[in-house]
């Protein structure tokens, strides 16, 4: 049952190698045309660049759509779990946007999840950078803290809310737990996990093939960091015009999430809520996300020469 | 002892049989007819003999059917190190069997046939070489099937500013370690070449045109005391050969009796990727949408864990460009190279020797078949072109087993052909066109069922009008047994005039009532 060919990323027009703060390699794919208005692309916790496939089939040439894949994942270099932290993220995220973005113009950056707890971050740890190269944010299906305390994998009523919180935070992160599950177990598993009971076959084979593709080590290590992140306090620093989108029935990061952070924001500019839409909102409404881009670039992006304003 | 001599000692004015060629098919046919007492001269243009193992000497080269089998029956070889050998040691082989038989002055290397005329006066063929002419009542034609590097239609190179090279003219001073490379194609040289490049070059892009379906080759050493036994009892290694050749026999009933068989191949290379390619738009990429067969089956247990290493990337385009320091991809995909090479394959449905071949209505070889598509009787003879006979010839070639085999199905032929003219008394034969036009509609009715023509691609099997020409369709056996004597209803035979009968050597005439 072959994949259709839109879940198929375009072949990235080239591909560079960027190195992070800690000489980690980070791969890097440029897509669309040189002369377009630059979009960056950040995916979460278990995806790869790949990940955004569907999306950047909608961008098509509208954009120069950078993607990258997160330290660990996809084809950058795997780190070890220590090495799995919020600044390391944000070290990632700044030698992106200063090896791709050109000089004078600010991108769009739109992250997934942990692409956009990643922003989130960099906004408050490096305001300079958020200023100097960012334009707008789009932050998808995503959470600045509390993540395992919200997760509604099972329903917890009062006194078994520890146990759901134990069996939740080692679901996530044990990298053996997963692997033990005979393998139709582990696509329900992870079906149910990313997906609303909306999602196609293709869309539960796919986000399940993405998910197990992420390397184990990798998997354990972001999901340690995740349980403890707390950015409550930086989403104030980001201070560009930011557009919140979530779906309804987010089992991981609860819609919940985005209306706290949208009703926090320096300068929102609108919270869409997709009825009936699960976590992975680049694969299960690819249509949403990629008008919630162009709106921003539409509205904010900022080209060299126009800028110093 | 006489090594192939590259000398440039005049070529004899006349000789029995003209071998163009010294790979498998011409050196076996320097071994076979001189046993048989046929006077015989192989020419080969190269300084070298060995052909396709003297030339594919790109690393990891390898032949992909189990050396016990891809090797002559009448010279086995107990030493190979491994279940499927390397270039190196094939090459070797070959050296040795020059050796062993004694035939090495009987090849003249360094000697390029140019062309070849039937002189119908004469009733000979007259060749021009690059070292004079030669008369020659018989000429061979061992020039190789896959022996013309082929590159893709189209892509210009000229202001590429990097090295680029072929698989098959490999350049073994190119040091490619810390070297961007863009390997282009994923055919059968490409396969073996990525894994061993990935593990040294800075970063190796794979241009893809349509994936294949590979599944495990089972690479292995011999270990030594098998090498023992076989050397002590050969009969041993015979079974195993034998074995081997059943089994690939086999396989033939997917390829041609029932492709729907060919599922089982399908799910076999899925699961071998599945094993080793985790990413699933990798995965996407490398599935092919065609049955497993129509294309050759690729055979690697290292090509997928390689495509699935960070520094190799998979472009599924077809190259259209060179530009600058940039190898251009048909989405207009751009990737830096400091080398590219083209593992695009051979020039199987064109070949160049028919160029320059011209028979007795004086047209050549590739005028007459640039209607029909290549066509020979039996593979091996064709009408208007008297005494002239291929070792791999059109529809001669496999999708499963060894063509060392053909190769000596088709000497088989050869010897009897000779044989017959000598104990005959004539000296001419050439194919009746009822008898090739009923040989080939009948190879094309099979084919018509075949996986190659139903599984839904395209591949070098087809000539550029979509026929199969290079393929045999059926078991090996099959063409063993169509080749095992030459029928003369199905030729016209004819004595040279008296003046122009040249003396034999003294040899032994074996007479046969037919
Ligand atoms: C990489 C690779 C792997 C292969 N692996 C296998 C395998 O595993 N199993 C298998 O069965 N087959 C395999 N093959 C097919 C292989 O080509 C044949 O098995 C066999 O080697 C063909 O032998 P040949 O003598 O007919 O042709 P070649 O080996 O091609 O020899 C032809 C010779 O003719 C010479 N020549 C050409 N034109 C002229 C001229 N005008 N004048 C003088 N000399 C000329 C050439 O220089 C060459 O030396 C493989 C082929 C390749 C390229």
């Amino acid at each position: 049952m072959p994949l259709p060919d839109d879940f198929l990323p375009p072949v990235p027009r080239t591909r560079l190698t960027v190195l992070s703060a800690d000489g980690t390699r980070l791969s890097v794919e440029v897509h669309g045309p040189d002369d377009a208005p630059t979009v960056l692309l950040g995916h979460g916790w278990t995806c790869s660049a790949g990940f955004w496939g569907r999306v950047l089939h909608r961008l098509g040439d509208d954009v120069r759509a950078v993607v990258y894949d997160q330290r660990g994942h996809g084809r950058s270099e795997l780190v070890a779990p220590s090495a799995c932290t919020a600044t390391a993220l944000v070290d990632d995220l700044e030698a992106v946007l200063r090896a791709t973005v050109r000089a004078g113009e600010r991108a769009v950056v739109a992250g997934h999840s942990m692409g956009a707890m990643a922003l989130v971050a960099l906004a408050g740890e490096r305001p300079d950078v958020l200023h100097e190269k960012v334009c707008a944010a789009l932050l998808a299906s995503t959470g600045v803290g509390g993540l395992v305390e919200e997760v509604r994998l099972m329903p917890h009523p009062g006194p078994l809310r520890t146990v759901a919180r134990a069996v939740t935070e080692r679901g996530m992160g044990d990298t053996r737990l997963l692997t033990l599950l005979p393998p139709w177990a582990r696509r329900s598993a992870i079906s149910h996990m990313t997906l609303s009971p909306a999602a196609d076959r293709h869309q539960r084979a796919y986000c399940t093939d993405v998910v197990l593709a992420c390397p184990p080590q990798t998997r354990a290590g972001f999901a340690r960091m995740l349980a403890d992140l707390d950015l409550g306090h930086h989403v104030v620093a980001l201070d560009v015009p930011t557009l919140v989108l979530c779906g309804t029935e987010d089992r991981l990061t609860p819609l919940r999430h985005s209306r706290r952070i949208d009703a926090a924001l320096p300068h929102p500019v609108g919270l869409v809520e997709l009825p009936g839409i699960g976590h992975m909102t680049p694969v299960q409404t690819p249509d949403a996300v990629a008008d919630a881009v162009r709106r921003l670039v539409r509205d904010h992006h900022v080209s060299a020469g126009a800028a110093t304003a | 002892m006489t090594s192939p001599s590259g000398d440039a000692a005049a070529l004899p004015e006349r000789v029995h049989v003209l071998v163009v060629g010294a790979g498998f098919g011409g050196i076996g046919a320097a071994v076979r007819l001189s046993q048989a007492g046929h006077d015989v001269l192989v020419l080969e243009k190269a300084d070298d003999v060995g052909g396709t193992w003297r030339d594919n000497s790109y690393p990891g080269a390898g032949c992909d059917v189990q050396s016990h089998l891809y090797s002559f029956s009448f010279a086995m070889n107990p030493d190979w190190t491994h279940s499927f050998s390397l270039q190196p040691e094939i090459h070797a082989y070959l050296h040795d069997v020059v050796r062993r038989f004694d035939v090495g002055h009987l090849i003249r290397c360094g000697v390029e046939v140019l062309g070849a005329r039937w002189d119908d006066d004469r009733s000979v063929w007259a060749v021009t070489t690059s070292a004079g002419d030669v008369l020659a009542d018989v000429l061979v034609n061992a020039s190789g099937p896959l022996s013309e590097p082929r590159l893709p239609d189209g892509v210009t190179t000229d202001t590429f500013t990097g090295t680029v090279l072929h698989t098959a003219r490999w350049d073994a001073s190119l040091d490619l370690t810390g070297r961007r490379v863009v390997v282009v194609g994923t055919g059968a040289s490409a396969i073996q070449l990525v894994p061993r490049i990935a593990k040294v070059a800075e970063s190796v892009t794979v241009m893809q045109r349509t994936p294949a379906w590979v599944i495990p080759r089972n690479q292995h050493r011999i270990p030594g005391w098998r090498r023992a036994l076989y050397r002590r009892v050969p009969a041993v290694q015979r079974c195993v050969r034998g074995a081997i050749y059943a089994g690939r026999e086999l396989m033939v009933l997917g390829f041609v009796g029932r492709p729907t068989l060919m599922r089982a191949v399908e799910a076999l290379s899925r699961r071998t990727m599945g094993k080793s390619v985790t990413d699933p738009h990798l995965r996407a990429v490398l599935t092919p949408r065609y049955r497993a067969g129509c294309k050759r089956i690729l055979i690697s247990d290292d090509f997928y864990p390689a495509l699935s290493r960070p520094n190799v990337e998979v472009v599924p385009q077809a190259v259209t460009a060179l530009e600058g320091d940039e190898v251009v991809g048909a989405g207009g995909t751009r990737r830096t190279a400091d080398v590219v090479v083209f593992a695009t394959g051979f020039e199987a449905t064109d070949l160049p020797v028919a160029r320059h071949v011209v028979g007795r209505a004086g047209r050549t070889l590739a005028d007459v078949w640039a209607g029909t598509g290549m066509q020979a009787l039996r593979g091996s003879t064709v009408t208007g072109f008297p005494n002239l006979f291929f070792l791999i010839g059109p529809n001669t070639g496999l999708g499963h087993s060894s063509m060392v085999h053909v190769i000596e199905s088709q000497l088989a032929y050869l010897l009897d052909a000779l044989d017959l003219m000598r104990s005959r008394g004539f000296d001419v034969m050439e194919p009746e066109q009822s008898a090739q036009d009923a040989w080939n509609a009948d190879v094309q009715q099979r084919l018509s069922t075949t996986i190659w023509a139903t599984g839904g691609c395209s591949s070098w099997y087809q000539d550029a009008q979509g026929r199969i020409s290079t393929l045999w369709p059926g078991t090996t056996w099959r063409l063993r047994r169509q080749t095992r004597r030459v029928d003369l209803a199905e030729y016209r035979t004819a004595r040279r005039a008296a003046g122009m009968r040249q003396g034999r050597p003294a040899t032994v005439v074996t007479q046969r009532g037919r």
